[in-house]
């Protein structure tokens, strides 16, 4: 067994709280009851069965009811909506703070828009709309107009052009327990042109973050302990992050010109509609749900509208085993973990027509393999949304709707669309389910749900094969080597390109210099070889050259985007405040994913099979329409595993440290006798003309080994280290707690070792570089040799490729 | 048809026919080649050799263990990539060279090409060769600024009221746009550098001095003959293109059992054997268009008396 120190893991998370479905205004001790447990957990036997305790609805804090009209001409949306709120602080409440979304595509000094940079080429050079949200009216309840309390809220980062909080001023406190009911009536239009989520392009809309939506009023927190001050939770919208809103009813009319007429899909159930209006040009559909933070809706004329249900008795791609499976590894009967049917709907844009199966094969996979680990999926249907051509609108999720996007052109072999339906749809349970703050902790949805989309990806549709792109149309491909881009000063072959050439060494009276230094003539753009799909192609593969297939499964691009830079910043922070949205993308996707499936290994392999999907079980159910933070998890993952993860979490979450083991000594050499003087004083007994060089040849006889394993980084991890020796039918396993620096060990006279093995079961996939996890003690250049010949080979056709330009 | 399929054949015959010339191109390209392809294979040896897995890596070349290699090597990678740029640069010089060889030996009379002849002719053509091949990449220039740049961007106003490809109605639009584009692209750089090939064979034919008229020359007479020179064409890629698909299919299929340093020598061999037949096949390809060059001016006017023979006399 590995040893583990009892001192700090003893420390359960102090922070570890239940979600926000029960009562509020509870004692600290009554409120953190995970904290006894939890300690009392980790001595005790694991649990042997989790009761089963899927809630069933949400504390509905709030609950809107509006009524809004689509403008496509204007590309407006004007509405109105009364929202009700209830107070669940122990104190009274005087003000209330909504989100105003639209208002960060208003101008370019928005913290969104200063946050992810200047506009780019494209949003530069086509036609741009602005968007804005403006609210006309605030009334009380008792028809008092609050709309002059109205202020502005900066509480991010005080830039004073963001418009994306509001603050309305209660006439009278909201007291503990009780509600408040205001209307609000206001104008918003859809930006175009620009890199936006919720935006309009030739008729299609996508209703998101539209309307003016409700902060979430809790007591703050600070590494998940609660401070005993309560206060509005609404961040500006950032470029980042976007999501956190209370669970509550949402009921909505929406009123669309007849064109959009059975072209239309939202979070909810239709519960009304379409009904045409008198003059027969518009209709009006109605939807409501209850148990969700959003509401989101599409437009759009020109997709096909298709629907099937989810059948979880007929699925094709059922697994009955992994039934069995689960339903043992939670104690329960394969009933109560069944599944619900789901009506799906998919607007389609025609050009994809052709790829249909594939969307619903991947939308009905992801609804059967989260259904099955984390709890059956709520609700009774799900819009998915394929954006058309050209929109900025990408992969995204709302509650009960997703948004994905494809090419007309795909290949088999490469997973899209498939890849960012499963994710998008596993953002169902993490983000609309276990709804965490996106803006303070992104990684417990991106996160959990990059990590749940990994699984399901590698289990359904196997490895991934690399492409790269030309002419908008994926190519199976891999080039060993790239060139570098041309004109980035180091690639003298920019020089045959006239990309590198700075007119200005010609002196000529140009002055219309770009912000880059390279000179562009009006009417002209001189850097021809700028990455031209067709001409990269050429360029890095010319044509038909050698290229090695290269498949990977979804964990090792995981890996792959982590390790390009590990250290940028700790795992867990505000979104906005992460080093650049490269170190957002590893800490919020990749790295989070890498440490759940590492301690899924972990945690399985010390508490047998299963441990892991009982920890993952119990955190969906006890946060489903909750709102946990970081320590809850924690918490949970303790609780469930009877491990003490205490310090693991610590190094891996808060910090930035790297982890890697790697063999730095393999080596065995025959056995030399003795030689120099043994015994007492310098006449003991002589040996040294016994000694021959003709010992360390002999292969067969006894040999002194040595093994060093090396721990490079600084997490520390117990690991297992396998030493396999010659002739011996089984490796030698090691248990090292990975503490110290390096885990020697020397054998004296026994067999020749043959290959050394740190992590066999390569449970940690966060280690930084796997190449040095293993070592073998006779060198085999046969790869080397293979893939070095096939390498030059690729080279040689480079060259020949430019022999023929020359 | 048949006399672009007969000269396509005889221009086969001429240069496999010259196996030491054949013989110095292969070195040409294998030589520079090695500067890259043994610290690749020595950073791969580092990686690999002592892999206990090393028997599967033969097989496979590995998600993981790309992504490691790649990280560890990143500095030595980053190095050869610029290695492999300046290289293919000395490519492109050595390729005015190697092009004024070949067209120089098929230029002189039957049997007296030599070693030595292509040196002769290499070095006596390499800078007007240069010449033709930078007027060619100031073309290629230009047709990228109608292709990629604002010519495109007007175009495509002409023809769908939009200036962007993202503006097009749907993505199957505009990925067929983007193929039209591309294939424009492919065929207007097929008729450059064709038309380059021409301009060579003109300034060796009739010893020609301006790079600029020759040049013009070579534009002019694949305009004029785009048939004969385009079928041409199209047969050295087809032969290539069926070279490259057979040594890839055998590559893939066979290295897979390659487990010893026999058989990685056995594949080391076959992609030579490949290299050295594209070598061949772009000879054949100045070789047969130096015949078609050649009739096509004997139908214009009666041949003249070779300007070569007379001034080289005098060398």
């Amino acid at each position: 067994m590995l040893e583990v120190s009892p001192t700090a893991e003893d420390r359960p998370f102090p922070g570890a709280r239940e979600g926000h479905y029960h009562p509020a205004g509870m004692t600290s001790a009554a409120r953190f009851p995970l904290l006894a447990f939890a300690t009392n957990a980790l001595a005790a036997p694991l649990l042997a069965q989790i009761p089963s305790s899927l809630p069933t609805q949400s504390d509905r804090v709030v609950s809107y009811r509006i009524e809004a009209t689509l403008d496509p001409k204007e590309k407006k949306v004007r509405g109105r909506e009364r929202v009700t709120w209830r107070n669940n602080s122990p104190g009274p409440v005087g003000d209330l703070w909504f989100h105003l979304y639209l208002n960060a595509y208003k101008n370019d000094r928005s913290t969104l828009m200063r946050e992810r940079g200047p506009l780019d080429e494209e949003e530069e050079v086509g036609k741009k709309e602005w968007g804005w949200i403006d609210v006309e009216a605030v009334r009380a309840e008792q028809g008092e107009d609050l709309k002059r309390s109205i202020s502005f809220q900066r509480p991010d980062d005080g830039n004073p052009d963001d418009e994306t909080v509001i603050r309305v001023v209660l006439p009278t406190p909201v007291p503990a327990s009780g509600s408040v009911t205001v209307d609000v009536e206001w104008t918003a239009r859809f930006p175009e042109g620009l890199s936006a989520r919720n935006q309009t392009r030739r008729g299609f809309f996508l209703g998101v973050q539209w309307f003016p939506k409700l902060g979430v009023f809790e007591e703050t927190r600070e590494r998940g302990t609660g401070t005993g001050r309560w206060a509005w939770n609404c961040h500006q919208f950032h470029a980042p992050s976007e999501f956190y809103a209370d669970f509550g009813t949402y009921d909505v009319s929406l009123i669309l010109p007849q064109d959009y007429s059975g072209k239309v899909g939202a979070t909810g159930r239709l519960t009304e509609g379409p009904s045409p209006s008198k003059d027969g040009k518009s209709f009006t559909v109605r939807f409501q749900q209850e148990d969700v933070h959003d509401f989101a809706w599409v437009a759009d004329p020109r997709a096909l509208k298709m629907e099937r249900s989810f059948d979880p008795e007929t699925y094709r791609g059922r697994d009955g085993q992994e039934e069995e499976r689960m339903a043992r590894v939670l104690g329960r009967t394969r009933a109560e973990i069944a599944l619900a049917p789901v009506h799906v709907t998919l607007f389609l844009q025609p050009e994809h027509a052709g790829q249909e199966e594939r969307h619903w094969d991947a939308v009905f996979a992801a609804i059967y393999w989260f259904g099955l680990w984390y709890g059956r999926y709520p609700y009774a249907g799900l819009t998915v949304v394929d954006p058309p051509f050209g929109s900025s609108v990408g992969g995204m999720e709302y509650p009960m709707l997703i948004t994905a996007g494809t090419d007309w052109r795909v290949v088999s072999r490469k997973h899209d669309p498939e890849g960012v339906l499963v994710h998008e749809f596993g953002h169902q349970f993490w983000y609309g389910l276990v709804a965490n703050n996106e803006f303070e902790h992104a990684w417990l949805d991106e996160g959990f749900n990059t990590y749940s989309t990994a699984k399901v990806m590698d289990r359904v549709f196997g490895p991934e094969r690399a492409t790269v792109r030309a002419g908008q149309t994926p190519i199976y491909a891999h080039p060993l080597l790239r060139f570098p881009e041309p004109g980035d000063g180091r690639d003298p072959r920019a020089l045959l390109t006239l990309a590198a050439l700075r007119w200005k060494a010609f002196s000529l009276p140009i002055r219309n210099a770009s912000p880059d230094g390279f000179v562009t003539l009006p009417g002209a753009d001189l850097t021809l070889l700028r990455p031209d799909p067709v001409l990269g192609f050429l360029r890095d593969l010319p044509p038909l050259s050698f290229v090695p297939r290269l498949d990977r499964l979804e964990t090792v691009w995981l890996r792959e985007r982590y390790v390009r830079d590990p250290k940028a910043d700790p795992l867990d922070r505000r979104a906005w405040d992460y080093v650049d949205r490269t170190s957002y993308s590893i800490n919020s996707y990749a790295r989070p994913a890498l440490t759940l499936l590492s301690l899924e290994r972990h945690v399985n392999a010390r508490r047998g099979p299963g441990t892991w999907d009982r920890v993952m079980r119990t955190y969906h159910e006890r946060y489903r329409f909750g709102h946990p933070v970081p320590e809850d998890f924690f918490a949970v993952a303790e609780e469930v595993s009877g491990e003490r993860l205490g310090d693991l979490f610590e190094r891996l979450i808060y910090g930035s440290d790297v982890l890697d083991y790697g063999v730095r000594v393999a080596e065995s050499a025959a056995q030399r006798r003795p030689a120099g003087i043994f015994g007492p004083g310098a006449t003991g007994e002589r040996r040294e003309a016994e000694a021959r060089a003709g010992d360390a040849d002999r292969r067969g006889g006894p040999h002194d080994t040595k093994v060093v394993v090396q721990r490079y980084g600084e997490v520390v991890v117990p690991v297992v280290i396998e030493v396999k020796f010659e002739k011996v039918a089984q490796p030698e396993r090691f248990d090292w707690d990975g503490r110290d620096r390096h885990w020697t060990h020397r054998w004296e006279g026994g067999p020749r070792l043959e290959w050394v093995r740190v992590d066999p079961e390569r449970v940690w996939l966060l280690d930084a570089d796997a190449s040095n996890n293993d070592r073998r003690v006779d060198p085999d250049p046969s790869p080397a040799l293979r893939w070095g010949t096939q390498n030059l080979f690729w080279v040689q056709n480079v060259l020949h490729f430019f022999g023929g330009i020359g | 048809m048949g006399g672009a399929l007969r000269d396509a054949v005889g221009g086969l015959a001429r240069a496999f026919g010259r196996t030491r010339i054949l013989w110095l191109v292969f070195l040409l390209n294998f030589v520079p080649a090695l500067a890259v392809g043994i610290p690749f294979a020595g950073a791969l040896d580092r990686s690999m050799g002592l892999r206990r897995d090393a028997p599967d890596l033969v097989a496979e070349y590995g998600g993981d263990f790309d992504l490691d290699f790649r990280l560890r090597n990143a500095p030595l990678l980053e190095g050869l990539r610029g290695s492999l740029s300046v290289l293919a640069f000395v490519s492109f010089l050595l390729g005015a060279f190697v092009a004024g060889g070949w067209i120089g030996v098929f230029h002189e009379p039957k049997g007296t090409g030599s070693v030595q002849a292509f040196f002769r002719w290499g070095g006596r053509q390499w800078a007007r060769f240069l010449r033709v091949s930078a007027l060619t990449l100031v073309a290629v220039h230009v047709v990228g600024v109608f292709t990629h740049g604002k010519g495109w961007e007007l175009l495509l106003d002409l023809a769908s009221g939009v200036r962007k490809i993202e503006d097009l109605p749907d993505g199957k639009t505009a990925v067929l746009a983007e193929w039209w584009r591309g294939a424009a692209y492919v065929l207007l750089l097929a008729f450059l550098f064709t038309a380059a090939d021409y301009a060579r064979i003109s300034i060796v034919e009739a010893d020609r001095r301006s790079a600029l008229l020759a040049w013009l020359h070579g534009i002019a007479f694949v305009a004029r003959h785009p048939l004969r020179t385009g079928l041409l064409l199209g047969f050295y890629n087809l032969a290539e293109g069926l070279l490259l698909a057979a040594a890839t299919l055998l590559l893939r299929t066979g290295s897979e059992h390659v487990r010893g340093g026999f058989g990685a020598l056995g594949l080391f061999l076959l992609m030579q054997a490949t290299i050295l037949g594209r070598v061949g096949l772009r000879g054949a390809r100045y070789a047969g268009e130096l015949a078609v060059y050649r009739s096509s001016q004997a139908e214009a006017a009666p041949l003249q008396a070779p300007v070569l023979a007379t001034r080289l006399a005098g060398v």
